[in-house]
């Protein structure tokens, strides 16, 4: 009976660190906050500051733009288009910085880091 | 009272000792899951020092031989280092996600402050892994101190 209830104690010990942790930590941190922040027209460079493991609200650019890239955390980073190669940039840490070119094509490019599978973020061209 | 008289009760003391084993076993094998499913990134990312990848497959390979041996022996000893090897993983693994520590030896800076999946369950798993390794090593103490103390 003392056994049967260890093993009750047990498993409600397990489940409240499932969910202390769940409630604590699931999901993206990257923001995904309204599209028209930070945008800006014609061919002059926009900037995407990395910090804390995001990428801050998505840009909008114009088509074919220069897109700089500023990390200020110490690990590496990288921009890397989800589809395919469109753009791929790495950038050091400690305020390193980087360059590319924004896709020609207008729409919605969503990003992340090749090395931290929960930075993810938008660059939207129009 | 030996468990002799009482056949039932030491069928639900062995029993709950294999699920602990299990458990235990199982949390650090999880850690160990999500710190090789990660090690390649963040070895790119931050190979200051020893390297942050590095770390993370010294921590699985520790996991991995703690949840061993919790397994197939399930002594006191086991559990003492399944309990370390949880507890010293989950203690950094919060302390890099609130504080800022600098590199400090082979050690790179780690800041990461966020939490995401992976990391929140291999948090979890080093949480539940160290209480479960505790508890088995409390219960395998009792068990140690009933069969030495117990009359020939």
């Amino acid at each position: 009976m003392i056994a049967g209830r260890k093993l009750s104690l047990l498993w409600v010990v397990l489940v409240l660190f499932w969910t202390a942790g769940c409630a604590g930590g699931s999901g993206s941190p990257a923001s995904t906050s309204s599209p028209s922040a930070g945008s800006m027209t014609g061919t002059a460079a926009v900037t995407i500051t990395i910090k804390d493991f995001a990428y801050g609200d998505p840009l909008s650019v114009a088509p074919g733009a220069t897109v700089a890239v500023t990390n200020i955390d110490t690990a590496t980073h990288t921009v890397t288009a989800d589809n395919g190669a469109v753009f791929d940039a790495q950038v050091k840490g400690s305020g390193g910085t980087a360059t590319f070119t924004a896709p020609t094509q207008p729409g919605s490019y969503p990003y992340h880091c090749t090395y931290h599978p929960n930075m993810h973020g938008t660059l939207i061209v129009k | 009272m030996s468990a002799q008289s009482h056949p039932g009760r030491s069928v639900r003391v062995h029993r709950t000792g294999m699920t602990l084993r299990i458990l235990t076993a199982g949390a650090l094998f999880i850690d160990a899951g999500v710190h090789l499913h990660l090690a390649p990134g963040y070895q790119a990312g931050n190979p200051a020092g020893i390297g942050q990848g590095n770390l993370f497959l010294l921590e699985a390979a520790a996991a991995v031989l703690a949840g061993l041996f919790v397994l197939l022996r399930g002594s006191r000893l086991a559990y003492a280092v399944a309990f370390v090897v949880a507890l010293s993983a989950f203690v950094a693994v919060v302390l890099y996600r609130y504080v800022d520590v600098p590199a400090f030896g082979p050690f790179p800076a780690m800041y990461e402050p966020v939490w995401f999946f992976e990391k929140t369950l291999s948090a979890v798993a080093e949480g539940a892994g160290a209480v479960l390794a505790a508890i088995g090593f409390a219960r395998a103490g009792r068990r140690t101190g009933r069969t030495t103390g117990s009359p020939s």
